[in-house]
């Protein structure tokens, strides 16, 4: 196991969740998603090698993949969608329904 | 990387250059033609052998890429019928058009089919079983109108139904470790699978009764209908039947051949009733997909085969001399430039060109057709005299139609317009067509001279009670397209549905109605007593206390709801941070 | 120690996956009826018809199959038990119900409707089975994005922006929790959590990643039942949600997420030998759910949106059964969930009939409307009722099985069991205020109105069915008890 490989992951995943609460525009947050995910899949695949004879840890990184496409898929559609109403994918300015 | 690759490689190739292709302004076509034909000399060169590569290895499980490149017949087809597309598309697509995605598509299913013909592994066949789906999904809709958009659905629907049935089928061979086709032995699989695998089949190959997609596939422009529905597409299902004969037991066998029989004489029945050609010629295709499927059924397998082949041939030639017709009736500007009835033959050669594929049709001397179809018709009388009863009837049934349409495109006066680009590939087929049946009718000659004499007669008498047909005209019934399947499909099940809506509808006024207002009495007794008990209580407690506690308690949950989405991750995320240090500390 | 991967345990495997099967084969061919059908009407009343059909197929197969013992089935990946079974018949009655209150008119697209309600339940039937990190996260989007697609379908302007708040939400979470799992996976070399191996592993290195993966996991699960901390999607997402979708995303993914939970709590608390006090853990975030869902809602206007806080408070006292982490507490949480389910749909149900009709959507819009339709009034009370959890409802039984399991429990110190059971009925005391304020509208405020009166329909006469469950769960709460106390916990 080398720690080079984990501290990357650890790096992608904070990217990720800084790239989720500060950028402006949804679809960079959707992006924003798919580092987090890309950081458990290179965990996945990475400690696999611990145990060469499974391969659970790369069966459980194509699922996310599978997964990751399916959430980008629906995810775009939504933006969509509200791109037709709001003439705008800034999360900041989708904010009718609220506490006020 | 051995040479062989490259006849399965250039194709891809080409087709990924043109979808990156960075000026919009460019002879896609030339491109993709000249690649063709690249490797379509490439076969001339390369010795038959196998390619073998490792796609996925992880863990005691492995998934070659496995590859035979021994019939370069085939091979040589698929290119060949696939550049004579090209090279038709080039004169009969619009330049407004996007040539572009329309000869990458052409591409990328040559690539495909010549994967599924080649590859010797189950779960590879898949694979380019499904991309040589989707091509031809995509290209059925190329046309971006509603109905050629619901034929490509409809398509990708049927075939889906197949498609999901051939991979639960290869899984179950799998766990009897038969993925690979060159090492199968007989009789190992249960019947199971291989029905599951033959539903594929019917589904792609366009068997009874999953074949109303095939007539619906014809809304794409005509050379792709050529193209899916030669040598290609459609023979995608015979070609995994033809792997897995070894396997076939009596059950399956019986199974396939019964579908086949019936497809041949249904798809023979139907083609005599449409006027409109490409339907005809899709009729016919399912007839004759349906000859072969029997054949492979009761055994003579390689006599289908070599059907397969010269069906390929000849009918990918009657398409494209059917897109001149439809070419030279929409120039002529006919409302129904499909309909056979208001043909006018441009050209001297196209009646040739015509004549000779249809005769191959039939079966004809000196054409293809007769070698094969004469072949099939030895071989079942061999194999099982009952179940060439159907051959038997299917030939005067196709020389009817055959003859039918023959009547109006043939017999007519002939103008005698220049010879047009478009007809080059058509004659060239019809070329083949004989050409072969020079060159094989002292190899592969068929025996059974009682057969033949028998089989000619009535394709003659077939013929001519097509020609006194066509002059006999009638109005199109429903059961003519698709037998009223797509009746089926589109009624008669809504009315079921709705008949079975209307009943609970009617349980519910009925009885559930009645219920309701027993019900309603009694409710408004004990509305009156319990109104005055919250009357009384409610008015005490709620009054007094909740609005002191609502403007207390009010600001301390107000302060994340700011409605933007980001605020409630980062207080949520916050949160959980907190957690976590404070888990750590204490 | 893995088993061998062999087709021959697939196909055993599927005998006992029919109800799943029938729910999959139903979303099939309502997707194909809405291909097929074109005209609205129509699609709607083949969709529904399919819809409740298989529903109610699903629920008999789960019935007749009834599992007496714990069954693991593909490799692990599946565990069927009485409790998942308990747990898939409470989602299916969800959905049934779900489909009883949904409307014509508001349903733009029927055939997606009624396939995206059906994949939610079929993904929570999977996901209250599934055994495998793999299956459950599978599971969890095929609840999850489902979901966002129906909040995106639901309304004009409000839905598409419920829609994207929920989706961004959900899938940040989801992905925060997959990196736990992916660093799980590194601690235990195993994804099957109720694994032996998974134990042992954990027993034997306490790691500090393992907990932070365990914390991202039960992070994840917040998320599905909508507990504090992660529950700030629900109030928007509810509020722009149809009455029939507000209902349905306040039961079926909640008990399906709190189902699993439970699972994923017992396996990390490793029996009692964790080092990390996963109980107490559990106690303050249901004390915080229920405070905040409590807090939130006396402000509320919105009918809807103060059924949103109200199911945060409800998540939390679903929590609190959590706490003992004993067999008794289980089976409060099991009476609890399936009173929850009536008590949350009795309500919405009239809030639902009485949005349709009267155009009612703030609680003020409800004064005088009592003479609208008395029974309905009286059916919104009774849910109410049941959910401050007062008699005479099953409500007040329910909170009465958790707070003396919680009371006989062994699992946190008694001075934090005193303080969670008196902070739990004070937040009982709270909920009074707003749960009442619906029917203090409907009766005592403005009593000149004369409303126009309800017609009376298949909603009303099922709102009326609910509330009369609750009265009965109130009087013979041993009909469901003597049910549930057959079923028992495996890990």
């Amino acid at each position: 196991m080398s720690p080079v490989l984990l501290y990357l992951s650890f790096l992608l995943f904070a990217l990720g969740v800084l790239v989720v609460l500060t950028k402006r525009d949804a679809i960079v947050v959707l992006l924003g998603i798919e580092l987090i995910l890309s950081a458990a899949i290179l965990n996945a695949i990475h400690f696999n090698q611990q145990f060469p004879d499974r391969m659970d840890g790369q069966l459980f990184a194509l699922f996310i993949i599978v997964i990751a496409v399916c959430e980008a898929v629906v995810g775009m559609s939504i933006i969509i969608r509200v791109y037709r109403y709001y003439h705008t994918a800034v999360p900041d300015q989708i904010n009718e329904l609220n506490e006020r | 990387m051995e040479v062989n690759g490259l006849i399965l490689l250039l194709p891809l190739a080409a087709s990924i250059l043109m979808v990156t292709f960075p000026v919009n302004r460019f002879p896609f076509g030339g491109l993709a033609l000249s690649v063709t034909l690249a490797a379509f000399l490439l076969t001339w060169v390369v010795d038959p052998g196998s390619l073998q590569a490792n796609w996925l290895q992880s863990g005691n499980f492995n998934l070659p890429l496995l590859f035979s490149i021994h019939d370069l017949r085939l091979i040589r087809l698929i290119i060949g019928i696939s550049g004579l597309v090209q090279f038709y598309s080039l004169f009969y697509l619009s330049s407004s058009a996007n040539h572009r995605s329309y000869f990458s598509l052409l591409c990328f299913f040559t690539f495909a089919m010549l994967g599924l013909a080649t590859s010797t592994h189950l779960l590879v066949t898949f694979v380019f079983w499904e991309l040589v789906g989707y091509t031809s999904y995509r290209l059925i809709g190329f046309d971006t109108t509603t109905s050629s958009t619901s034929a490509a659905l409809k398509a990708l629907l049927i075939n889906k139904v197949g498609d999901v049935c051939f991979l639960i089928g290869i899984l179950m061979l799998a766990s009897t470790g038969l993925l690979s086709t060159s090492n199968l032995a007989p009789g190992s699989a249960g019947t199971l699978p291989l029905l599951l695998i033959f539903v594929g089949v019917v589904a792609k190959s366009a068997q009874a009764p999953l074949f109303p997609w095939l007539t619906a596939a014809m809304a794409g422009p005509t050379p792709v209908s050529a193209l899916l529905h030669s040598a290609t597409m459609v023979a995608a299902g015979v070609l995994v039947l033809l792997r897995l004969v070894p396997l076939l037991n009596d059950t399956v066998s019986t199974v396939i051949s019964f579908t086949g029989g019936v497809t041949l004489l249904l798809g023979g029945l139907l083609a005599i009733f449409s006027y409109d050609i490409k339907r005809i010629l899709a009729y016919s295709t399912i007839s004759q997909l349906g000859l072969m499927v029997l054949a492979i059924g009761t055994g003579a397998h390689a006599s289908g085969y070599l059907h397969l082949q010269t069906h390929a041939i000849f009918k990918a030639g009657l398409f494209l001399c059917a897109g001149v017709f439809i070419h030279h009736g929409v120039i002529s500007g006919h409302a129904n430039p499909n309909d056979i009835r208001h043909f006018s033959n441009p050209n001297g050669w196209l009646k040739w060109s015509w004549v000779i594929l249809s005769g191959s049709l039939v079966g004809l001397p000196l054409t293809a057709g007769f070698l094969s179809k004469e072949a099939i018709l030895h071989d079942m009388m061999t194999f099982s005299a009952s179940l060439s009863l159907f051959v038997w009837a299917s030939i005067p049934l196709t020389a009817l139609y055959v003859g039918r349409v023959s009547y109006f495109l043939v017999v007519k006066k002939t103008e005698s317009s220049p010879l047009h680009a478009l007809l080059l590939p058509a004659l060239l087929l019809s070329l083949v067509s004989v050409t072969w049946f020079v060159a094989a009718i002292t190899t592969e000659a068929p025996t059974g001279w009682v057969s033949i004499i028998i089989s000619q007669t009535l394709v003659i008498a077939g013929l001519f009670a097509g020609f006194r047909l066509a002059r006999i005209s009638f109005a199109e019934k429903s059961w003519h397209t698709n037998l009223g399947l797509d009746g089926l499909y589109d009624k008669k099940m809504p009315q079921l549905a709705t008949a079975w809506g209307r009943a609970g509808i009617a349980v519910d006024r009925q009885i559930i109605d009645r219920l309701v207002h027993a019900w309603a009495y009694i409710t408004v007794l004990f509305a009156h007593l319990t109104s005055w008990f919250d009357r009384a209580i409610v008015d005490l407690t709620l009054v007094g206390g909740s609005a002191w506690v609502v403007r207390f308690t009010g600001q301390i949950v107000r302060v994340p709801m700011s409605g933007k989405v980001q605020g409630y991750l980062l207080w949520a995320l916050f949160s959980l941070f907190l957690f976590l240090v404070l888990w750590l500390l204490l | 120690m893995q088993e061998a991967y062999s087709i021959s345990e697939v196909k055993g495997g599927l005998a006992y996956l029919l109800p799943e099967l029938t729910l999959t084969a139903g979303i099939l061919l309502i997707i194909i009826a809405g291909i097929i059908w074109h005209n609205k009407s129509r699609l709607w009343e083949i969709s529904i018809t399919l819809f409740v059909i298989t529903v109610l197929m699903a629920g008999v197969l789960i019935v007749y199959d009834w599992p007496q013992n714990s069954i693991r089935l593909f490799f692990g990946f599946i565990q069927q038990t009485d409790f998942a079974a308990y747990f898939k018949l409470l989602v299916l009655t969800g959905c049934a119900l779900t489909a009883g209150m949904s409307r014509k008119k508001s349903v733009e697209h029927p055939a997606e409707y009624f396939t995206l309600v059906l994949s939610v339940a079929l993904g929570s039937t999977l996901f209250i089975t599934s055994n495998h990190a793999v299956m459950f996260l599978l599971s969890l989007e095929l609840i999850s994005l489902p979901s966002y697609m129906l909040t995106a379908l639901g309304r004009g302007k409000g839905g598409a922006e419920a829609g994207l708040k929920y989706f961004l939400f959900g899938s940040t979470v989801t992905a925060v929790m997959i990196f736990g799992w992916s660093l799980l996976y590194s601690a235990t070399g195993t994804f099957d959590f109720t694994s032996s191996a998974f134990i042992d592993q954990l027993t034997q290195n306490a790691e500090p990643t393992a907990y932070l993966a365990s914390a991202l996991i039960i992070a994840g699960l917040l998320f599905k039942v909508s507990a504090v901390p992660f529950h700030l999607w629900a109030p928007d997402t509810y509020q722009a949600a149809s009455a029939a979708i507000a209902a349905f995303f306040s039961t079926v993914p909640k008990l399906a997420g709190l189902a699993v939970l439970a699972k994923i709590l017992l396996a990390f608390h490793l029996f009692g030998q964790s080092p990390v006090p996963f109980a107490a853990i559990v106690g303050v975030l249901s004390m915080a759910s229920i405070t905040l869902g409590n807090v939130g809602a006396l402000r509320q206007k919105h009918a809807k949106r103060l059924m949103a806080y109200s199911s945060i408070a409800q998540a939390g006292f679903l929590l609190l059964a959590l706490v003992p982490f004993d067999q008794s507490g289980l089976h409060a949480l099991q009476f609890y969930s399936a009173v929850y389910l009536v008590m949350n749909f009795a309500t919405f149900y009239v809030i639902g009939q009485f949005e349709h009709h009267q155009n009612v959507q703030t609680v003020e819009d409800f004064s005088g409307q009592a003479g609208a339709s008395w029974a309905l009034a009286l059916v919104i009370t009774t849910g109410l009722i049941a959910l401050i959890g007062l008699p005479p409802t099953g409500g007040f039984m329910a909170k009465l099985f958790l707070f003396s399991s919680l009371w006989s429990s062994t699992s946190v110190s008694p001075t934090l069991r005193l303080v969670f059971l008196i902070l739990g009925l004070l937040n009982t005391v709270v909920a009074l205020f707003y749960y009442l304020k619906i029917p203090y509208y409907l009766f005592v405020k403005n009593r000149q109105n004369t409303p126009n009166r309800l017609p009376w329909e298949l909603q009303g006469v099922l709102s009326v069915l609910l509330a009369l469950a609750l009265l009965v769960a109130f009087v013979l709460p041993g009909l469901l008890m003597g049910w549930i106390n057959k079923t028992t916990f495996v890990l």
